[in-house]
This record gives C-alpha cells, structure tokens and sequence, in this order.
C-alpha cells in the first residue's frame, strides 16, 4: 500500500518519470490496475487541486502533475478491463467567439482530465454552431464555455441560445468562466454553472453531474 | 543605466503614464476576435484620438497601441508578416499626436507561449521575436520600450534582454502579481525576489507591476515589497477592477477618484511610475493627474 502513497507524492511532485516507474512497479507487484488509479493517482490530482484552488502552488507545479497524471493513465489503461476507466463525463470545451485567450481554458482542460472526465477541447475562437454540433454529435454532459474579453462574453449567451433553439439545452450542463464572468453573469444568460478558478471548476463539474443524475432519476 | 532625457525625468519627479489601449478600443467599436494592432492601419486617427485624450488628461508617457503585436500574436490573425509594420505605425501614430514632451513608450507584451516542459518554445527564439518587434517600435521613434503583464520570468526576461540590443531606449518591466497565503507571485508562481533580480540583471531599468487581481491595498503593499529588493524605479499600473457588463455595457468598479487617491499613496510608498492598465479611461489619468501635481516636490522613500 506504501507504493500507492509513493505513486501520489511522486503525481504532486509533478515527477512524470517517478510516477511510470512506480506505477508499473506497482502492476508487476500484482495490485490491480483499478486500485493503482483510485488509490495512486487519483488522490494526488486532488490534493493538487486543493492546493491550486489555495494558491499554495501555481500553474507550472499544476501542468507537470496533470502530465504525470496523463502518463501514468496511459500506462494503465492496456491493463484496466474495458469499461472500468470509464470515464465519469464527457465534456465539450472551448473559448467563445472573438476570443483568442486560452491559458484558463487549458487549465480547466488539463484538471478536469486529471478528475477523469473525458474532455472535447474545441480551441479557441469557437462558434455558437460548432459548440452545438460537437454538443449534439458527443453527447456531452457538460458544456464548457469560457472567455476572458467582456466583448465576447455575449457569444456565451448566443451559444447557450442556439442550444435551446435546437433543443439540445435540456440535455446538457452548461458551465461558464473567465477572469470577467461572474456568478451574477452566469445566473442572467441562464447558464447552470460557475466558477472562480480551474479547481473550482471540478469540484462545480463533479456537484452539477450529482444532481442532474438525481433528478433524472427521480423523475 | 544609459541616461536617456527619460531617465533623467525619472530620478528628479514621478512620472504619469496613461491608462489603457484594448478596453477603450473596444468602447470605440473594435469587435471581439478583431486584432487590435490591426487598427493602427485600418482606423489610425481612432487610436491617435485615444492617445490624445491621454495627453489632455495629463500623461507625461503615451503607451503605443501594440501590445500583442509579436510574430505569434498577430499570427493569430493571419498577420504574422506585418510585424515591422504594425509596430512601426504604432510608435509613428504616437509620436506624430503627441507634443515633443510627451514620452512614448512601446509596448511590449506576452506571446502566451510557454518554454518546455510546459511548452515548446524556446529561449532564443523568444528573444529573436521580442527583438523584431522591438526593431519595428524603434524605428517608428519610440523614447523608451515598456514590457508590459508578463507572468512568466523567461518571458520577461527575454523581452528585456531583446531590448538591451536597442542600447539608446531604456527599458520597463512589469509583470503580473496576484496575492496568496505564500505572498505574491504572478500565476507561473514567480515571486518578487526572482523578479528583481533577473530583470534587473538582464537590464530593465525600472520594474513593477500591471494589472492583476490585487486589490489597491495589496498593490501599495506589493511597492513596499519591491521597494525593500532593489533601488530601481518601480511602476505601479492598477487596472480598472472586476468588470461586468451592465445591460451591455461593459462596467468597471474603480472610480477615477478611488483610482486618485490609491496613487498619492502610491508615490509615498516609494513608486515612481504610475498609470493605468485593463479598463481604465482617460477619465482615470485625469483624476490621477490632479493627485500627481503636489506630489512632483516630495518624492517617495527610497529615491535620492
């Protein structure tokens, strides 16, 4: 079980190379490739978070980590029965129209895939049309919209609009954000979800799919 | 440190520079996904307009509309070989608006590429880009180069090394802190000591920081701070606040007058350099310019 815990210090250390070694280690030893995610890597992309969210580390530390993060899945996944990694999510993501900004979008990018969504990066400079398309085509549970100009933060309410043209908004979460969208913004173009930072954005990602999934079934 | 006619202003009195270029273009009608550099060839009185109505607030230092304007940045928009170009027109639209004293400083800013292992940039070829647009800014009669929001230290440090190689225009530096329970850093994590020393090492001539989310509170603090690590001059540029957008107008929570009142304190904490970055109006150098007058006979601690 230490090896586990080594496999977590090694992911917060943003130790890619650390973290390969340990974790095929840790396979060869026999524990299984399930037990390797829930118990070595996933654990560590959490506290990775909480200590972004808390800016105790920044950006650099965060990127190595959920590049550790992706390396030791990867190894992983030829020994993880199909389905078992299956992911909890899909996310489609992108920078609005008019929008060339991306840092905060790839940060949310880089942690949601750390928390195990599947995620659709669309880039930036996205279209309403295109949002919808890939919303449609994917089946997506969540829709992520993100823009860091006021000038373009209209387009979020444009894409959200032509989602209910085409009746796809029931069927999906949308979340909104960027350094100028707020929770009051948020709330007036009738998106269902926002958040201040990247690891705020999981844990909002992670509440929102919670209580979709129980009202669906309650109704 | 070369003495140029600025850096002689400098060491006598504070210095007003203005406020901001993208948010007033896009009150002016620069749409979402247009490049704003383009607009020094497609609507240059516009941008001399704005920087006139900065001259008539008060400023001492106009900031030239080119920001973004590096090979990567305008390859964006598909106008990566209209570098020289755009930067030259740049400094040549300020020179021409503003009087002979008036200072106009070329503005210098990040390319959003980041060095391995978190990217595949490279160190040189920072410095090679830095460089061309510099060239372009210099030759269009700039006074000084200010490197302006930069996060990341490489990145800042390129630019004002690239900037060395124009030996007659001193150089800024600013970049962008925000607080934490570890103290101030910009968003890569780098904290003032770092800061300090590589950009004074590499040649900046006066240092400090733009924008942020810093409260005004923590930017005076931050001054203090910085005034502690190095006797270089040090520039404050606060942005205009949170914006919202307000029945489709964009809104910013710093009034001028709060604005006015953060940079007499300002001066006192030992900052020399003051403007405006992100949101802020010729309305806000206005304000400042009031505040700024009876300050010119006392200057901050620290100086001599």
């Amino acid at each position: 079980m230490t090896d586990l815990e080594q496999i977590t210090q090694r992911l917060i250390g943003g130790d890619i190379p650390g973290v390969q070694k340990l974790a095929k280690e840790a396979l060869d030893a026999g524990i299984p490739a399930q037990e390797i995610l829930n118990q070595g890597l996933l654990p560590g992309m959490n506290v990775v978070g909480d200590r972004f969210k808390q800016n105790q580390i920044y950006i650099p530390e965060v990127v190595l980590s959920a590049k550790a993060m992706h390396a030791g899945v990867e190894l992983l996944r030829p020994h993880l029965e199909a389905g078992q990694i299956k992911p909890s999510a899909t996310v489609v993501i992108g920078t609005v129209q008019g929008d060339l900004h991306d840092i905060g979008k790839n940060l949310v990018t880089m942690m949601l895939k750390g928390a195990g969504f599947e995620v659709v990066d669309l880039g930036i400079d996205v279209d309403p049309e295109r949002f919808a398309e890939e919303v449609a085509e994917r089946k997506a549970h969540i829709l992520a919209l993100s823009a860091l100009l006021t000038t373009s933060m209209p387009n979020m309410k444009k894409t959200l609009d032509l989602l209910s043209e085409r009746g796809l908004r029931q069927g999906v979460i949308a979340m909104v954000g960027g350094a100028p969208v707020t929770q009051t913004y948020a709330d007036e173009i009738g998106a269902d979800g926002y958040a201040q930072n990247a690891s705020l954005a999981v844990d909002r990602a992670r509440e929102l799919l919670k209580s979709s999934t129980s009202s669906e079934s309650g109704g | 440190m070369a003495t140029t006619p600025f850096l002689k202003k400098l060491r006598s009195q504070p210095v007003l520079f203005d406020g901001a270029m993208g948010s007033v273009l896009a009150q002016k009608g620069l749409l979402p996904g247009d490049c704003p550099e383009e607009w020094n060839r497609s609507h240059p009185h516009i941008v001399a307009e704005i920087h006139r109505a900065y001259v008539q607030a008060g400023a001492q230092v106009i900031t030239t509309n080119s920001l973004g304007a590096n090979r990567i940045g305008l390859k964006r928009y598909g106008l990566a070989d209209q570098v020289t170009f755009l930067n030259q027109s740049a400094a040549q639209i300020a020179r021409e608006t503003c009087p002979a004293e008036v200072y106009v400083a070329g503005t210098v800013g990040p390319t959003g590429e980041f060095l391995p292992p978190l990217g595949n940039m490279t160190y040189d070829r920072l410095v090679a880009i830095f460089r061309e647009q510099i060239a372009g800014l210099v030759s269009g009669g700039i006074d000084l180069i200010c490197v302006e929001s930069m996060s990341q230290l490489h990145e800042a440090r390129a630019a004002v090394t690239a900037a060395g190689h124009f030996p007659q225009v001193p150089v800024l530096a600013t970049m962008v802190f925000i607080a934490g329970p570890l103290g101030f850093r910009t968003t890569m994590g780098v904290d003032p000591q770092s800061a300090v020393l590589e950009l004074a090492a590499a040649g900046a001539d006066a240092i400090g920081c733009s924008c942020g989310q810093l409260t005004l509170r923590q930017m005076t603090k931050l001054m203090g701070e910085l005034r502690t690590l190095t006797e270089l001059p040090l520039i404050a540029q606060p942005d205009a606040g949170k914006a919202k957008l307000a029945s489709g107008n964009t809104v910013y929570s710093r009034t001028p007058k709060q604005l006015a009142e953060w940079a007499d304190q300002i001066l006192q904490e030992g900052a020399t350099i003051v403007g405006g970055s992100w949101g802020t109006t010729p309305a806000h150098i206005a304000a400042m310019a009031t505040t700024f007058a009876p300050t010119k006979k006392k200057m901050g601690k620290g100086q001599s």
